[in-house]
């Protein structure tokens, strides 16, 4: 590999005029695209959902193959065809939604595909876990290498992954929005991870279009807009504001503000509710009291496994089977709804934008009309007969209304991440609801499409929707609520005012089980 | 849609098979040419055979859609053969108790309990599996074993007709019986009705709203509990009609093939019935050709063996070689591209994703 042709020393990946359109849509999703990622450097490259930054990966990874132009590492050409390609020529890559089997140990799933064997060709487990310990306690990382991957948290899934990687002797580590699924203190983790990696020799290529995160750990940045390079330089080039200026074009999402309104009667109440999981004695949820009034928007906010998604399944009753209400109640506009379906909850006016937005949000393998006409075939006796052309009309009008640009006939599967985020956006939001539960809104979304989904709950909020929003993100937390409940392990620690908005610390602390002994409950300001 | 390119894929997929079919007879039979001849041209060589042919197409048609309206909600019923038996014999059974109704009514009330009947046995899974999660797969397969032993012995015992010299009932009175189109073959009048039926169901799954939930419960069904579909309701639903759809097969054939209730009579109409399906590519209407080229084959066989002295294993294994590759590719279709590569599995029923 060390061989070198005339290119500038340190170069370790170079892409020269790399164009690449979409057959199926005709979409440009990159346009001569021309970068240098030096050796042993943080690179990140920034942009909207869109601007072309997940294409230009696959072709990294030998899932696309650009049209034109061409891929040099280490100053050889590299034609890279399959992500097995792109691993021999040490390229190891993290996508947005990981690729782990998970009823495998997490030692099964780092060797995959590269076991070591006993003599009798069968997987060595002991030289298997032996490797996994080594490499995990060379970046820090605690895992047990005989877990389930299936029960590993989801910042445990991506160490599992980065593992893989130095397994496979990756050289060029690359990362697709990986603090997506993050909390802030398990991003401060990877970022140390990732420096002492950069530290040890590996390059970094990280994808984001989280411009605070980017400003802190990149060497150089590129950016890109419309499948083009807009601008690259050293980090301490760019400020926030000049980076969100140039991703945005001449377009400048203006952050919405909070509309004032006084929230009137109580429409969703939640009283002492304890939930119990199947083989846990300890209670998931403990005694949760909280209250959504009509046009009011409340956020609830804790760490990972602070019990955030056991709450979104019993608010949106999809916990059957799951879990179990041990006490407490639930009750919407006055009626106790503890017990109902999804179906039941649905008729009685209940929006809900789930977490897990590919797998519960739309069905990937449906059209696009068919996983916007749910709603809409509620409300329709069970045999009339439905014409397409009257879904797709309505399709149309809602793919209008939210700019989503693609046929109505194609599977969900095909779009891109920020159209699926709409479909569920417009299925979800453009019928007047009572109680609108929102989790992680703008969780993978950019700039642009985050000012439009504030503004539309603030409108939601001002039509009189009771709104409750369950993020790990404080910053949306912030921006959104009215009152803030902070979680951690299963029980609401404290309610604060949204205005003025408690500070950070604050809340990073009580969501760290900081206060949470009857100290001063601040439930107002100051 | 992808429905113009998958017809095309199946119908290279039959020539290739058949090409090879062609070639292993060709190389195991003795006479080679009157084999071929026989094999593959002799279900058209009278009418006959041909009406045979037809005929024998019929009930796959049924199981073939009784499999389809499951599938298409990701819920299976592998008690087809139970089903249909058991439809058959209490289509028979009431026949044969209410001799004195008009023969409109007895055919009616027959088939309308034959398919009751097989509706409730694969029901029953649906509702155990809504119930108690339990399997669906094994609770069907195993209540149609127990079924398939219950009708055998009320045949062989209480039901047997001794003045029969087969393990039967006795047949039905003759205005009970369907009428026949192309004496003196078996086809008869019923298949207007499964055609009619094949229509029905294709409007019904895809222009319907209960179709179309039940179609996406079959997607993705935790996407359909959370757009406040009756996911229960659709475990339940595909079952009674893939049952009913078995059951009505059994009574069909009673009524007009073989006017008793013989034992072992329905071997293999309910797993034909899934390969039907399959190479159906799942879908109501695509059933119908592909239950037409099973009685080819079937009927090539027979007619290769009878008229061609081939040997009766020969001719199941040259069925067999071009069956498996038509239903190999139907199976394949059905498995999601992306699946395969970009790990999109889809999640089980109450699967959980932490955050």
């Amino acid at each position: 590999m060390g061989c070198d042709r005339g290119d500038p020393v340190g170069v370790h990946l170079r892409l020269r005029h790399i164009t690449k359109r979409y057959r199926v849509n005709g979409v440009l999703a990159n346009d001569d695209v021309s970068l240098d990622v030096r050796e042993g450097e943080i690179h990140a490259i920034v942009g909207e959902n869109g601007a072309g930054k997940t294409t230009l990966m696959e072709i990294l990874d030998g899932l696309e193959s650009p049209d034109s132009g061409e891929i040099v590492i280490r100053g050889r050409t590299a034609a890279i065809s399959s992500p097995r390609e792109a691993s021999r020529l040490g390229i190891g890559m993290i996508h947005q939604h990981f690729r782990l089997v998970r009823p495998f140990t997490v030692a099964e799933n780092v060797v995959l595909g590269l076991e070591p064997r006993t003599r009798l060709g069968l997987l060595d487990r002991r030289r298997a876990r032996r490797s996994v310990r080594e490499l995990a306690r060379r970046v820090g990382f605690d895992i047990d290498p005989d877990r389930r991957v299936g029960d590993l948290s989801v910042s445990q899934m991506q160490q599992v992954e980065l593992v893989g990687l130095l397994y496979r002797s990756a050289e060029l580590l690359v990362l697709d929005e990986p603090t997506t699924v993050l909390t802030e203190s398990q991003v401060a983790e990877l970022f140390r991870t990732l420096r002492e990696l950069a530290g040890a020799g590996k390059t970094v290529l990280f994808i984001s279009h989280k411009l605070r995160e980017v400003l802190s750990i990149a060497d150089r940045i590129t950016v890109m807009r419309r499948g083009r390079i807009v601008a690259h330089g050293r980090t301490g080039e760019f400020d926030e504001q000049r980076l969100t200026r140039i991703m945005m074009g001449d377009e400048d999402p203006e952050p919405p503000l909070r509309p004032s309104t006084a929230p009137g009667e109580p429409v969703y109440e939640i009283r002492g509710l304890t939930l119990h999981t199947p083989g846990r004695e300890e209670p998931a949820l403990k005694g949760i009291d909280l209250t959504v009034h009509r046009g009011e928007i409340v956020g609830v906010t804790g760490i990972s496994g602070s019990g955030l998604a056991e709450l979104e399944d019993t608010v949106s009753a999809m916990i059957h089977g799951q879990g179990r209400v041990t006490s407490g109640e639930l009750r919407l506009r006055g009626e106790d709804v503890t017990d109902l379906t999804c179906h039941q909850l649905r008729r009685r006016g209940f929006a809900y934008v789930p977490s897990d937005r590919l797998f519960r949000g739309v069905s990937l393998d449906s059209s696009l009309s068919d996983n916007l006409a749910v709603p809409v075939l509620r409300k329709m006796p069970h045999l009339v007969f439905v014409g397409d052309a009257r879904l797709r009309e309505h399709a149309l009008s809602l793919q209008k209304a939210y700019g989503i640009e693609a046929d109505p006939s194609l599977p969900v599967g095909t779009l891109s991440g920020g159209n699926i985020q709409k479909t569920i956006l417009a299925r979800e939001l453009s019928h007047p609801a009572a109680l609108v539960l929102f989790s992680e809104p703008t969780s993978g979304v950019d700039l642009r499409s985050t000012a439009v989904i504030f503004r539309r709950l603030f409108r939601l909020k001002a039509a009189g929707a009771a709104v409750l929003v369950i993020s790990t993100d404080m910053d949306e937390i912030l921006t959104l609520s009215d009152r803030i409940a902070v979680m951690y392990q299963g029980s609401i620690v404290r309610i604060l005012s949204g205005t003025p908005p408690p500070t950070r610390e604050e809340i990073g602390r009580l969501m760290l089980g900081g206060g949470s002994h009857h100290g001063t409950n601040r439930t107002g300001a100051p | 849609m992808r429905i113009p390119r998958g017809i095309a894929r199946t119908g290279l997929t039959v020539l290739a098979a058949l090409t090879l079919g062609l070639v292993v007879l060709i190389l195991v039979s003795d006479r080679p040419s009157r084999a071929v001849t026989f094999f593959f041209a002799g279900p058209f060589l009278n009418l006959y055979s041909f009406g045979n042919m037809l005929g024998s197409a019929v009930p796959l048609m049924l199981t073939g859609m009784g499999i389809v309206a499951a599938f298409r909600a990701s819920v299976f019923n592998l008690g087809g053969e139970g089903q249909v038996y058991t439809g058959a014999l209490i289509a028979t059974m009431i026949c044969l108790a209410l001799p004195r109704l008009p023969g409109w009514a007895g055919i009616l009330l027959s088939l309308a309990a034959g398919t009751l009947v097989g509706a409730v046995l694969a029901g029953l899974s649906g509702l155990f599996y809504a119930r108690w999660r339990t399997n669906e797969l094994l609770s069907s397969f195993l209540l149609s074993a127990a079924a398939v032993l219950i009708v055998d012995y009320l045949i062989a015992g209480p039901l047997d007709d001794p003045a029969s010299n087969l393990l039967a009932t006795p047949a039905v009175a003759s205005r009970f019986r369907l009428l026949r189109i192309l004496p003196p073959s078996y086809l008869d009048a019923g298949v207007a009705a499964v055609l009619l039926l094949a229509v029905l169901l294709t409007v019904y799954l895809f222009k319907t709203r209960s179709g179309y939930e039940l179609r996406m419960c079959g997607s993705n069904r935790e996407f359909a509990q959370y757009g406040g579909i009756r996911v229960g309701l659709y475990l339940v639903l595909p079952m009674v009609m893939s049952g009913g759809f078995h059951g009505l097969a059994g009574g069909m054939s009673i009524l007009g093939t073989h006017y008793r209730c013989i034992q072992g009579f329905s071997v293999g109409l309910g797993w034909n019935g899934i390969a039907v399906a399959l190479i159906g590519r799942n879908h109501p209407l695509g059933v119908i050709p592909a239950a037409l080229l099973y009685a080819y084959l079937e009927a090539g066989a027979q007619a290769a063996v009878l008229h061609a002295g081939m040997s009766f294993e020969i001719a199941t294994l040259v069925q067999a070689v071009i069956f498996y590759l038509v239903t190999a590719q139907g199976l394949i279709s059905w498995i999601p591209r992306e699946g395969l590569l970009k790990h999109r599995g889809r999640p089980p029923l109450r699967g959980r994703r932490k955050r």
